[in-house]
């Protein structure tokens, strides 16, 4: 009991966040309820606790991934975050799930692995390269992006594909509708035939995050002041201001209601514009975002776990 | 294995730039203006540390439209996706962004895309000392020990690297400063050094918090978090300072040595002077 007091400090605030501050003591216990409209830090478990978190995915509202520094991989059920075991000890960068039962993790020097729904074990990939982003339209279409390639399982088995840079992220809509993105790379594009290359934002080839809502509604992040996005909706792109937001993620609720998360900041695309803020102050390095119904999850460096109900 | 590179250079609209470069004339300023729309030290960092060692290339002509690249260079680094991410930096620092260098490695083309510009004389000639160092300084600042990515402002006293009031506003805390030599011969040590700057002498926030390669490292005196050689700190915010000019309108330093300039001489009585310099600049 000595400490409820300090799981509900932590398990609710709005805060600036300090790592540091995280008690070991409360790695695994429930937290409180988060009010409605309030950003709350989740306990991470005390061997996450100061680990570099950089990727997370919701399959439910009440079942999400995060995986990130020395094979930490990380899972929320029953309102806790626990700890999972982990094959590998490489920098994880990358979560996506096709269900509870399905899951796929990449990093680090060509790690990746699956999760079954009861382990997660290493895969053999014909890549040594970097794995940061993963998507997939369904068990037997997941795509793999990372340092110069592209790595597609169909079910059965991987196929690469090599790019120039350094891709960051990848999303679709489908099996012939697959962005892929990162530094260096400008922003290539899978119909299901082939790879086409195009540089939506004038300025930089670098773009951090990708997110497909459907063939007419993309978006990419970037860093060039004043255009920190880039709209494509099915006939060309606008690049669009979010207040100082540069993100790494981006996740959305529905076309008009996507999150971002970058840097220090949180942004919020409403449909008509971009509002930003730093709810856990300057000292912080958020990484990802993911949004099931109803939810906003953010995972960043020093452990930090963010939730807020809508 | 073949090789075959062919030159595009795109058409782009010559958008005035209003960059500032200070110290600089202003003459060649708006000259060089081009196709910068905004930011243009702005890039990312994701280059990673222990891949730089054997990814070197020739100083020799990186291509001529047609194929003479350097087989023995970058043939090699192209052949595997760990060269071609670090080509790919390389040409990003080297090439301005209206050149797309393409190369054929086995039936599969790989573009590379230009972006800052700093050495594009390397496109029609040698590589000279001062380009291997701007090109060094550049992949130097890009390295991220902590395989992430970050956007990071570079400056310095290249015209490529002018800046504008949003790019000094957004990215305003300054990390380091970078430089060295990375076209060392195969059989030699890269020689790439760090100083600290004043915002990463004064704590760890920001996009400073996975930044670490201007940073020492207390577990390994004399050099960064990254392995870099550690000059000390930049300016004159310390009183053992490695740089001997900081342009307060450019927000760079100048002539930087590989020791405190203080400190006992190094290497047999020298203290090398580096003269291609970039410093970085993270958001708060």
């Amino acid at each position: 009991m000595k400490y409820l007091p300090l799981v509900f400090a932590i398990g609710c605030t709005t805060s600036a966040f300090d790592p540091t501050e995280f008690p070991e003591s409360v790695a695994v216990e429930a937290v409180t309820a988060c009010p409605a409209g309030q950003w709350c830090i989740e306990s991470s478990p005390a061997t996450a606790a100061a680990t570099l978190l950089h990727s997370v995915w919701a399959v439910s509202a009440e079942d999400l991934f995060a995986v990130g520094d020395d094979g930490m991989i990380l899972r929320r059920t029953g309102d806790v975050w626990a700890q999972m075991a982990s094959p590998a000890t490489a920098n994880l960068r990358g979560v996506w799930a096709a269900s509870s039962s399905d899951a796929w993790a990449g990093g680090v020097g060509g790690t990746i692995l699956h999760f079954d729904g009861a382990t997660w074990t290493q895969v053999a990939v014909p890549t040594t390269a970097d794995i940061d982003g993963i998507w997939g339209s369904g068990p037997s279409d997941v795509w793999f992006c990372g340092s110069g390639t592209v790595l597609h399982w169909n079910g059965a088995a991987f196929s690469t594909a090599g790019f120039a840079g350094v891709l960051l992220s990848v999303s679709g809509t489908g099996p012939s509708d697959v962005w892929a993105t990162g530094e260096n790379s400008n922003l290539r594009h899978w119909n299901g035939t082939s790879w086409t290359t195009s540089n939506p934002i004038s300025g930089t080839g670098t773009f951090f995050a990708v997110l497909a809502l459907s063939p007419s509604d993309v978006w990419v992040t970037d860093f060039m002041p004043g255009k920190e996005t880039g709209h494509w909706n099915g006939v060309k792109w606008t690049s669009l201001r979010t207040g100082s937001g540069i993100f790494n993620g981006l996740s959305a609720l529905a076309p008009g209601d996507i999150w971002g998360a970058g840097g220090s900041r949180v942004g919020h695309w409403n449909g008509t514009a971009w509002t930003t803020e730093q709810p856990f102050g300057a000292n912080v390095a958020l990484w990802s975002v993911a949004t099931p119904p109803g939810h906003v999850w953010i995972v960043g460096s020093g452990g930090l776990i963010a939730h807020r109900s809508l | 294995m073949r090789v075959v590179f062919h030159l595009l250079i795109t058409t782009v609209s010559l958008l005035a730039a209003c960059a500032d470069v200070p110290g600089e004339s202003t003459t060649r300023a708006a000259v060089l203006t081009a196709n910068r729309v905004t930011v243009n030290g702005v890039t990312a960092n994701r280059v990673t540390v222990n891949r730089l060692p054997a990814a070197r290339l020739s100083t020799s002509r990186l291509s001529d439209g047609s194929l003479s690249v350097n087989m023995d260079s970058a043939g090699k680094l192209l052949s595997t996706e760990d060269g071609r991410e670090v080509f790919s930096f390389i040409v990003s620092c080297a090439l301005p962004s209206d050149v797309l260098l393409s190369a054929d490695v086995d039936g599969t083309t790989y573009g590379f895309s230009g972006e800052l510009g700093l050495a594009p004389e390397w496109l029609t000639s040698s590589l000279t000392s001062e380009g291997q160092g701007w090109i060094s300084a550049c992949i130097f600042a890009r390295v991220n020990a902590n395989d992430v990515a970050l956007p990071i402002s570079m400056r310095g006293a290249n015209l490529a690297l002018a800046t504008d009031a949003d790019e000094r506003a957004a990215w305003s805390v300054e990390e380091g400063a970078f430089y060295g030599n990375l076209f060392t011969p195969m059989d030699q040590p890269i020689l790439w050094v760090a100083c600290r700057g004043a915002g990463q002498a004064s704590g760890e926030f920001g996009g400073l918090i996975e930044r670490d390669c201007a940073e020492p490292d207390p577990a390994n005196p004399g050099f960064t978090k990254c392995g870099f050689v550690y000059a000390g700190d930049c300016g004159s915010f310390s009183s053992h300072q490695a740089c001997e000019q900081f342009s307060a309108g450019g927000t760079f330093y100048r002539r930087c040595h590989e020791a405190p300039l203080t400190s006992p001489v190094k290497n047999g009585g020298s203290n090398p002077l580096f003269s291609q310099v970039i410093t970085t600049y993270v958001t708060p």
